[in-house]
Formats: structure tokens, C-alpha cells, sequence
């Protein structure tokens, strides 16, 4: 079934189809304005001094102010296109690292599937956090690295799910025949293999889109806790900075973190309620029938 | 059995070359990183004693002998346990790594001896009334589990626990810090094993709120792959027929669709727990415990590179260790064996 | 001999649901199954047997819709959309799958599921596993087959250990959803014969679904016909196979080769409807060679001869 009539159907049927959506919107609007922010108000608007240091929530600044007396919102709402523009790359790229990898395994067997399944073995037993961490070693702390880091170890996820997927259709008859008439390999994996496999890595990519949020947001957190002043309006640095203020002034590490919330939420909704409109058995009558 | 065999063998061997491999990319980083590789492993250092600790790594590494010398160096240093110096902490980093591994590991087994039951309660009970209010509410939470940022709950609870005047803050109580005997590392264990409950008590209530923090995730996940899995289980055919025979509804539910899903469920259990390590290291700096959250929190402004690296070949070799046995137990408990 | 009913449903109709609404793929069935019989159901593949036969044993999934009545053993087991087959599961009526292999729980050796279904059913350890033995003894499988577990079994094994399992809790009714399509022609008048031989002896009630009418004349009592959902043609077997009234019956015993008779194989002209177009009227109405106007209404089950009835208007 395409996509389009995919989501039509949830969001006819379902409640958290549209509450998700709702949310991902206020984000994504969110995060447009963050953008945007620098460009109206020029580029110091998140690191602008507007008040005095340690204010609590109100109605001119709703989420309070920082320890130099900068707007936690505006530096909140930058954080958000920073985010989403993070959580695109992690996601856009890990799929199609592994969607060609997965479909390559698949598809040369022999010495190529052993070894390539090799290294995305390889890659999902090193723990994201850690990879992560040597990367800010190693190139310093910053969005674009981090990033990567965690495009280094999830594009094995989706590689995985690829190659099982891949292996799943590789010796239907369309794609023997196709071998058979002597297409080349790189053709076939395009045009016949990655597209029979999207659809469900596509919606898995969907639903870790949260995990990815959390994910870097964590990792941000504990390089954040280790530093002495943040420029940066990253969510989670601002937190991992914040901590030592939270016996004091609370709102400076928790109040950012329902930003955090409201995304991943947003994204795993819509993707949880597409799987169950994916799958007839899980959406058809059931009662408790013995 | 001689299938069985020759699979435990392979699958043993590969765990191995995965170790090795992991070993290779942590050293290869030193290479890509920009600039001197003695001096990235060095620590970037700076100030007058920089050039002596920059030549010292050059040793170290064996930079001044060719590509495969240096290679060969470096798989005899990593299997002999010599893994290099902290730069932060001037300790053997194998040891360092080892010692504070030991509390995530038990913060993460409390965590999970808590979601496992309630994650598989939740969903098992999710797919019996699918579509009914029960179980909207309980997806929904899992939905809403799952995706909380797991150190803000903890920070959440930190404030509440601490206002509210109990001790949640650290992973011992520095009154018993001196008695207590460190044998196996975990302290759950190590105070039983002295026959200490007031420690025990102590280590336990501090343990509670960072584990349940950290449950978060694991309870939606599970709850979120039990309720599907079961729910296609239910329609199988041999349940059908267990259902058929007048079965009662607890026979068909835990002796027949559940036992098949045994295995799978396992394995994804397995995966949230190498995933919940990010989150143990994040709950476990808010609450002040010792661990390797803490550890590599100091680590990284002194880019401690050699620390950093161990952390993650010891975390990458159990989560290899753990899935390697749970391979092989369940070739070993079903009896369809198809390898 | 006074007859007793055992099965009775009463315009049962029986729909699954799907994207664009619900499938009727049983319509109106009225029978009545006689205790200590064998009644079979056969009819071309699609035409609904399986789905009338999981509602006789309570396995409908729950996707599927159900209309009218259905009575077991005196319990009333389907009203409208209600459905309750609590109790009625196992102690009165079971069913004896098409596929044993999915069936058979790959996780239990064959002793540990049938001990467990006597157990639940009758009590104690010690006198399961004699019963157990006892099962096997009458499928005529080898006592050594209790340590065994379904895949380690041949196929002609495996039927006969779910057909084991299926008279462990001791029903009533057995439901065998075409039990032989899965083995060789020597197998199939094997088990065939076994599940006559053990209906007669524990005086069971057996609804037999199959595609192989050879088989019906050996082991049935009565025979109903079904085409596109609905009975055409019900009777004394006897009198079904030897006089067949409904076009579509006469059509189909011609399609199959008897023994001894060389006549000429002639198929059904077109194919059967589809569920999302049964036709106006008498369903079998385009492929029928007889057809008439009256046709376009929907004709009814009634008795023409005496245990025979027919649905076609041209005896009306
Ligand atoms: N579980 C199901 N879900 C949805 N539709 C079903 C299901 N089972 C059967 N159907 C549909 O109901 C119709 C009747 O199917 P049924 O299995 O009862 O036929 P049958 O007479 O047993 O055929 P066969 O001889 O091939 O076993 C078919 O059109 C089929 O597509
Ligand atoms: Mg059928």
C-alpha cells in the first residue's frame, strides 16, 4: 500500500496519528523559528545578556534565565532547529549507508555477504555513547561531530534490517531473471532490491527518529557536564551545563528537557501509528476470544 | 549435538575476530584524528613536560617502527591486557575501566530485574485486550516511556528524592564506605556475601530511584515488542489448536504463545540492555554514583584518549560476550534446531 | 433409533473484515448434524468449508463477523455477532487440522501435549500417561512416538498424533478439516478409515471437510454440498452420490473419475464466484447448463425427496 493512502487511513482512525502530527508540527514550526531567530534579531540573539542571571520562569521569559542572564527560550527554540537539523542527518544518512549495505550483503553472496556482514556485526557491538565520546576526543565537541558519530554505529541498525530483508527476496524470480538476462548488479540492487526492502526500514527509521533525539541529547548531556561555560544552544549541553544548578535554580536543566520530550514523542507516535496501519493483523477486530 | 558443536565453535570464533576487529577501529581513530597520532594519544598535551609525554606515546605506540610492526604491536599489547595509562587518572586504564564498569552493570541488572517483569506484564496484557481501553492506555504510555529522556526523569527525581529528605545522591553512604569489602564489585552482592543488611539497605534504597529512572526505556520497548509479537503469536496455528483442545486461557497464553517467543524476545531484550548503557551513564552522573558515566565525564575534557577507547572495547566485548551465549543456549533450547 | 441433533444452526452467516468492510463468505446455512454420524462438507476450494467448520469448533479469528445461530451439543454457541464456546472447547468438540505440522506445538514432545490436555481435562498424572499410551494405541502409532517432537515425525505420523490430541480431552463432536489433503493416496484411505473406525467406536459426531469425494462414499453418512457460501445440496449420502439433484453436484461427480467407469473427465465451465461478487439470485446461476428465469431469485433449501433436499428451482 503506498504511503500517502498509509497515512490517510492513521490519521482517519487514529488519535496519536494526529496528536503526534500536531506535536511534530509545533516543532517543526519551533525549530523555524529558531532559525530564523538569528536572522531577524541578529546573530547574538541566543547569547544576548537581556536580564539579570538566575530568573525564574514568567511570562517575559518563559523559561527563565540562564547564570549570565540570557533567554533560556529563544536559546531553547535554537536548540530545536539544531536538533532537528542533527536528527535529519543522523537518520537520512545511517538509512542509506544501510539500505545499500544491507542490499549489497544481500545480494553478492559468498565472500562479499560474509565479510560485509561482518562489519555491520562489527559496528553493532560498539556501544554509540562511547563512539561518540572518541569522536569528541578526536575532533572536538560540536553538532557535525557528534552527529556522525552516531551515523558511524546506527547505519548498522538499518543494515541489519536491510540484509534481512534483501535476503528475504533476493532469489525470487524477478531478480534471477534479471541476473539471468545479465543486468549489472548495481542496477538490479537500485532498481529491484532497495525498493522492495524501503518501506518498512523507512517506518522503523521513523519511530528511532526518537531514540536518535534522546540519543544525541544524552551523549550532549554528559560532554555538557564536563564544561565550563556553553556557547552553543545545544538541548542537550544546556542541560548537562545546567545540572549543578538544580538544586537551586530548577529550571535551568528541566525545563529545556520538555522540548526533548515533545519531539521524540512527536515522531514515535506518527511511526508507531503507520506500523499498526501496516499491519492488518494488528489493526483488524480482536477480542479475547478463548 | 555435532551440528550443535560446530555451531558454538563458529559462533565463538567470530565473537572473537569481532573483539579483534573492534580493537583495530578504536586504533585506526588514532590515525584519522588530525595531527600527530603520538600526540592525540598523548592526551593533547601542552606546557613544558609536553614533548616528554609526546615522546613517550611515540614509544608506546611503536610509531618508529614500520606500519606492520606497530600493527602486530598493537594486537599483542591488546591481548595481554596492556591497554595503556589513563592521562587523567595515571592508572592502568583496564583496571580503571573494569572497577567502574562493575557499578553500571549493577545499576543496569537492578534496572532491568524491574522492567523485564513490569515491560512484560504490560505488554502481555496490551495484546490481550488489543483495541480495547486497556490497551490504548498502556501503548500509549509505553509510547511516552520510551521516549523521555531518561537522565531529566532522573534529574526530576534527584530534586523530588532530595526535598522530600531521602538519600538518593551517590552509591554508598560514606559511613560505610570505609566497612564495606569489595569482592565481586557489585555492591548488592559484596554486602550480603559480609552479611552487612544495613549496608545492604543502604546501597539498595540509593540504587532504586536511578534503576527506575533508567527502566523507563526498557519498559515501553518490551512492553511495545511483547504486545506485537505476541499478538501475531496468538493467531498462530498451533495456538489455535492448544485453544481448540479447551486448553485454559493461562495454559494457551504462557505455555503456548509465549514459549515461542522465548528466543526472540531475549534478543530484543538483549538490545535494549546494550542500549540502556548510554542511559546508565547519563542517570548515573545525576545521582553522583561512581561508574563509568562519571569516569569518562572527567575523561573528556582531558581528552583521556586511551581511557575512552578501553571504555569501549570493554563494553563493546560484553555486550559481544552476552550475545554470543544467548545464541547459543537458545541453538541449545529449541529443539527445532535450524542452523 | 430416535435421532438426536448435534449440531444445528439456524441462518448462520459468517464474515471476515477487511480494509473496505466486511466479507460474507457464509451465507444462510441451515443444517442439522445427526449425533454418532459422519457428516461430510465438500465443494470446490474457497467456496467457505474451512470457515464453516472453524465456527463449528470455535476457531474463528476474531476478525471475522458472524449472523444467526449455531447450536452444539444443546449450547447455544453463536447468536447474532455473540459468540461463546467457553466449555464447549475440547470437552464436546475438536478439531483435527488440515496441517498438523504447524499445528502440533514444535516446543512439546507429542507425550508432554497430550498429557497435558488430559491432565487438564481429567485429572491426574499416572492415569494421563496410561491415556496417553492408550491414544496412541488407537491412531496405531508406535508407543516410542510419546518422547518424539513433531519434526522428528513423518507426515502420515503427525496426522495421526493430532488426531490423538484431538480425541484426548474425549469430545463429542470432531471437526477434520480436509485431515488427508496432505498426504499421498495411500495415506488418505489409511486415515480416513482410521477416523471412521474411531468414530464408530467412541460414538463421536464427525464433520468431515474434503475436496476428495471418493473418499465421502466410504465414510460418510450424510453429505453436504456447498457452492459460494451457501448449501446447494444436503442428504443421506447414499442418495447425494447416487442421485445427485443439483446441477452444480451433477456437474461436479462427473468432474471426478470413478473406479472402474471410464467415463469422459469433463470439468465446470468458468470458475467459481469470488466472494466480493457472489451473483443475484441462485449463485450458480451463470455456470449452470439448466439455468431459467426463475433463477434470479434466490432459491431455497428444501426437502424434495425424503432426506434429500436441494436448493435449485427446477424442483421446486
Ligand atoms: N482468515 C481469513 N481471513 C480473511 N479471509 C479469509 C480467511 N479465511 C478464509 N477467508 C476467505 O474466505 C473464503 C472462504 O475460505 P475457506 O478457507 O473457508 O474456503 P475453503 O472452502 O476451506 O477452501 P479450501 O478448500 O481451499 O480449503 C475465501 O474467499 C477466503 O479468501
Ligand atoms: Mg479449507
Amino acid at each position: 500500500m503506498d504511503s500517502l493512502a498509509l497515512s490517510i487511513n492513521a490519521w482517519r482512525k487514529r488519535v496519536t496519528f494526529r496528536i503526534g502530527l500536531v506535536i511534530t508540527i509545533a516543532i517543526l514550526l519551533a525549530g523555524v523559528a529558531g532559525g530564523l531567530f538569528p536572522l531577524i534579531y541578529g546573530w547574538d540573539i541566543g547569547f544576548r545578556i537581556v536580564s539579570e542571571s538566575f530568573q525564574p520562569p514568567s511570562l517575559k521569559h518563559l523559561f527563565g534565565t540562564d547564570d549570565l542572564g540570557r533567554d533560556m527560550f529563544t536559546r531553547v527554540l535554537m536548540g530545536t532547529s539544531r536538533a532537528l537539523v542533527q536528527t535529519t542527518i543522523v537518520i537520512v544518512l545511517s538509512l542509506f549507508i544501510g539500505l545499500f549495505v544491507g542490499a549489497i550483503t544481500a545480494y553478492y553472496k559468498g565472500f562479499i555477504e560474509k565479510a560485509l556482514s561482518y562489519i555491520t556485526e562489527l559496528f553493532l557491538a560498539i556501544p554509540s555513547i562511547l563512539l561518540a565520546l572518541v569522536f569528541v576526543i578526536l575532533f572536538g565537541r560540536g553538532a557535525l561531530t557528534v552527529s556522525l558519530a552516531l551515523v558511524a554505529s546506527w547505519w548498522s541498525w538499518y543494515g541489519r534490517f536491510a540484509y534481512l530483508q534483501a535476503r528475504a527476496i533476493r532469489d525470487l524470480d524477478f531478480i534471477v531473471l534479471a541476473k539471468h538476462y545479465g543486468l549489472p548488479g548495481v542496477y538490479i540492487i537500485l532498481r529491484h532490491i532497495v525498493p522492495n526492502i524501503m518501506s518498512p526500514i523507512f517506518i522503523q527509521a521513523l519511530t528511532d527518529a526518537g531514540s536518535v533525539v534522546i540519543e544525541l541529547a544524552t551523549i550532549n548531556f554528559l560532554v555538557g557536564v564536563g564544561t565550563t561555560s556553553i556557547e552553543e544552544p545545544d538541548w542537550g549541553l544546556m542541560l548537562g551545563y545546567g545540572v549543578r544548578y538544580v538544586f537551586n535554580y530548577w529550571w535551568i536543566p528541566l525545563l529545556p528537557g520538555l522540548f526533548i520530550v515533545l519531539m521524540a514523542l512527536g515522531f514515535a507516535l506518527i511511526g508507531d501509528s503507520i506500523y499498526e496501519e501496516m499491519h492488518p493483523q494488528l489493526k483488524r477486530r480482536w477480542r479475547l476470544w478463548f | 549435538m555435532g551440528i550443535t558443536l560446530n555451531y558454538v565453535v563458529r559462533r565463538i570464533v567470530l565473537s572473537i575476530a569481532i573483539i579483534l576487529g573492534i580493537s583495530i577501529i578504536t586504533y585506526v581513530f588514532i590515525y584519522l584524528a588530525p595531527g600527530d597520532p603520538a600526540y592525540v594519544w598523548a592526551g593533547r598535551p601542552r606546557g613544558p613536560l609536553a614533548s616528554e609525554a609526546i615522546a613517550r606515546a611515540r614509544v608506546e605506540l611503536g610509531l618508529d617502527q614500520p606500519i606492520y610492526v606497530q600493527f602486530f604491536l598493537h594486537v599483542l599489547r591488546f591481548f595481554s591486557g596492556n591497554w595503556g595509562l589513563s592521562i587523567r587518572f595515571k592508572q592502568s586504564v583496564f583496571s580503571l575501566v573494569m572497577r567502574n564498569f562493575a557499578s553500571t552493570l549493577e545499576l543496569l541488572l537492578v534496572s532491568f530485574a524491574i522492567s523485564i517483569p513490569i515491560g512484560l506484564f504490560l505488554g502481555i496484557h496490551s495484546s490481550l485486550y488489543r483495541g480495547s481501553k486497556i490497551d490504548a492506555a498502556i501503548n500509549s504510555l509505553s509510547i511516552v516511556l520510551s521516549n523521555t529522556p531518561r537522565f531529566w526523569i532522573g534529574l526530576a527525581m534527584l530534586l523530588a528524592f532530595t526535598s522530600l529528605n531521602i538519600p538518593t545522591y551517590g552509591r554508598i553512604s560514606d559511613n560505610f564506605r570505609g566497612e564495606l569489602v569489595e569482592r565481586v564489585g557489585l555492591y548488592l552482592v559484596d554486602s550480603l556475601l559480609q552479611g552487612r543488611l544495613d549496608i545492604f539497605l543502604d546501597v539498595l534504597i540509593r540504587i532504586i530511584p536511578p534503576a527506575l529512572a533508567l527502566s523507563l526505556y526498557p519498559i515501553g520497548a518490551i512492553a511495545r515488542v511483547t504486545r506485537i509479537s505476541l499478538s501475531e503469536a496468538l493467531q498462530e496455528e498451533f495456538v489455535r489448536e492448544a485453544v481448540s483442545l479447551g486448553l485454559p486461557r493461562n495454559t494457551v497464553v504462557y505455555g503456548y504463545a509465549l514459549r515461542g517467543l522465548i528466543p526472540s524476545l531475549m534478543q530484543a531484550i538483549g538490545l535494549f540492555f546494550s542500549y540502556s548503557l548510554i542511559d546508565a551513564m547519563a542517570v548515573e552522573y545525576v545521582f553522583g554514583r561512581e561508574g563509568l558515566g562519571n569516569l569518562l565525564v572527567k575523561a573528556i575534557p582531558a581528552s583521556d584518549f586511551p581511557l575512552v577507547t578501553a571504555a569501549l572495547i570493554i563494553v563493546a566485548i560484553v555486550y559481544v560476550v552476552t550475545n554470543t551465549i544467548a545464541d547459543i543456549v537458545q541453538a541449545l533450547i529449541n529443539p527445532r534446531v535450524t542452523m | 433409533m430416535v435421532l438426536e441433533a448435534s449440531i444445528k444452526s439456524t441462518d448462520l452467516s459468517i464474515g471476515y473484515e477487511y480494509d473496505y468492510g466486511i466479507l460474507w463468505v457464509v451465507n444462510s446455512v441451515n443444517i442439522v448434524v445427526w449425533r454418532n454420524t459422519t457428516y461430510c462438507i465438500i465443494g470446490e476450494s474457497g467456496c467457505g468449508k474451512s470457515t464453516l467448520g472453524n465456527a463449528l469448533a470455535g476457531l474463528l479469528p476474531t476478525y471475522a463477523y458472524t449472523n444467526g445461530y449455531l447450536e452444539i451439543e444443546g449450547r447455544t454457541v453463536v447468536r447474532g455477532d455473540e459468540t461463546n464456546y467457553n466449555g464447549v472447547r475440547g470437552r464436546i468438540v475438536t478439531r483435527i487440522p488440515q496441517d498438523p505440522s504447524s499445528a502440533l506445538n514444535p516446543y512439546a514432545t507429542i507425550g508432554e501435549q497430550l498429557v497435558k490436555v488430559i491432565e487438564h481435562h481429567y485429572g491426574v498424572r499416572e492415569n494421563a500417561l496410561e491415556k496417553a499410551r492408550e491414544l496412541l494405541k488407537l491412531v496405531k502409532l508406535p508407543l516410542e512416538v510419546i518422547d518424539y517432537y513433531p519434526h522428528e515425525l513423518s507426515g502420515g505420523m503427525k496426522q495421526r498424533a493430532a488426531i490423538a490430541l484431538a480425541l484426548a480431552p474425549m469430545p463429542k463432536v470432531i471437526v477434520a478439516d480436509e485431515p488427508t489433503s496432505n498426504l499421498d493416496a495411500y495415506l488418505r484411505g489409511v486415515v480416513a478409515s482410521l477416523l471412521k473406525r474411531v468414530q464408530r467406536e467412541l460414538n463421536l459426531t464427525l464433520v468431515f471437510i474434503t475436496h476428495d469425494i471418493a473418499l465421502t462414499s466410504v465414510i460418510c453418512d450424510y453429505i453436504a454440498v456447498m457452492y459460494a457460501g451457501t448449501i446447494v445440496e444436503e442428504g443421506v449420502s447414499s442418495k447425494v452420490l447416487h442421485n445427485p439433484l443439483h446441477p452444480y453436484t451433477q456437474l461436479l461427480f462427473k468432474a471426478i473419475p470413478k473406479l472402474g467407469y471410464r467415463e469422459t473427465l469433463s470439468t465446470i465451465p468458468g470458475s467459481p464466484p469470488s466472494p466480493t461478487s457472489y451473483p443475484e439470485g441462485c449463485r450458480f446461476r451463470p455456470r449452470c447448463p439448466v439455468g431459467f428465469s426463475e433463477c434470479y431469485k434466490a432459491p431455497k433449501l428444501i426437502e424434495v425427496k425424503p432426506q434429500h433436499k436441494v436448493s435449485c428451482w427446477r424442483y421446486a
